[in-house]
């Protein structure tokens, strides 16, 4: 496949409450994800701001809400632009760059995805990813074992670069 | 103009440095208040019968991988260890109190799964000359956490792109 895919949007409206969630519940104690008398006051920030694992759940959830939960993600890179504070609505833009089918049942997808507020990106990420394209969904991606697994990314990141 | 590196930072490159080893065994709770604060519905995450057919089991979601090295915020019997102890050392060493997360690079090898017990080394693979940023004066460094589980497998690889700096 060569030609660019553009993927359905979709949106996440960030608050108080996801955000230090997003943080507390990755084990992210630094008080500029979820102290924002903190944040305000001593990080100079405008509010709390998202952590990277809260960013980088979202990218993930993003792929695999429309690829399908067996969906296995190889490699999640992202740059963060702009902080993502509460009361925002993110809006994820992706495409599919390109895909390498491995096998009948797997093919590997390098999607890039903008995350947006109002038209302006605040993060872009590139994932590359394991599906099942077909109608037969007996062999999962999962299933592949770790070394293996591994030399597809190694070989798959590698063709990108 | 350039600012050499300090020996004990150059005769880091390339060498494991910092090992962290797993305050808590990976929690199923943990990993879905972190997927209901995401709204993420992935049966492999919530839905025992549904992830059997992919994974065995249910799995934890892949983002939280770093966070299980995670010390504690609070201890009774010790002092909180930090994450990413490698970063702060260079901040500490070259005089750079302040420091973000510009890039994240972050590979999946293996599934996580309730009672794997996660541990990683940090190694130095990077870091720039003296720059002159919006934020203030600096260098980029680059940073690789290689993650293992109980058995000693590599589960996931990360690189993390740090610039440390002072205004």
């Amino acid at each position: 496949m060569n030609s660019k895919i553009v993927l359905p949007i979709s949106k996440f409206v960030t608050s108080v409450k996801n955000i230090q969630a997003g943080a507390i519940y990755s084990r992210d104690w630094a008080p500029l994800h979820s102290d924002q008398d903190w944040a305000i006051n001593k990080g100079n920030l405008p509010n709390i701001i998202m952590n990277n694992y809260t960013l980088n759940g979202l990218v993930i959830k993003y792929v695999t809400d429309l690829y399908g939960d067996a969906t296995r993600i190889g490699k999640v890179s992202f740059k963060i632009k702009k902080p993502i504070c509460p009361n925002e609505t993110l809006e994820f833009h992706g495409s599919v760059i390109s895909e390498d089918k491995v096998s009948d049942e797997l093919s590997f997808l390098n999607i890039t995805l903008d995350i947006k507020i109002s038209d302006q990106i605040v993060s872009s990420a590139k994932i590359i990813a394991g599906v099942n394209l077909t109608e037969k969904k007996i062999n999962s991606p999962w299933k592949i074992d770790s070394k293996k697994w591994k030399s597809y990314i190694d070989e798959v990141t590698t063709d990108k670069s | 103009m350039q600012a050499e590196l300090p020996k004990e930072i150059t005769k880091l490159i390339g060498k494991i440095s910092f090992e962290d080893s797993s305050p808590i065994l990976v929690q199923k709770g943990l990993w879905q208040n972190f997927c209901s604060a995401i709204e993420d519905s992935n049966l492999i995450y919530w839905n025992e019968s549904e992830a059997i057919k992919h994974t065995d089991e249910l799995i934890a979601h892949p983002a939280l991988l770093p966070s299980w090295v995670h010390d504690f915020e609070w201890h009774p019997n010790r002092k909180k260890v930090l994450p990413m102890q490698l970063h702060f050392h260079l901040k500490e060493v070259l005089n750079l109190p302040l420091g973000i997360v510009t890039e994240v690079e972050i590979e999946y090898y293996e599934p996580i799964k309730n009672g794997d017990e996660i541990s990683s080394n940090q190694k130095l693979l990077s870091i720039s000359d003296p720059v002159t940023t919006k934020l203030g004066n600096g260098r980029y460094w680059v940073i690789e956490v290689t993650y293992f589980n109980q058995k000693e497998i590599i589960v996931g690889k990360q690189n993390m792109h740090f610039l440390g700096y002072k205004k």
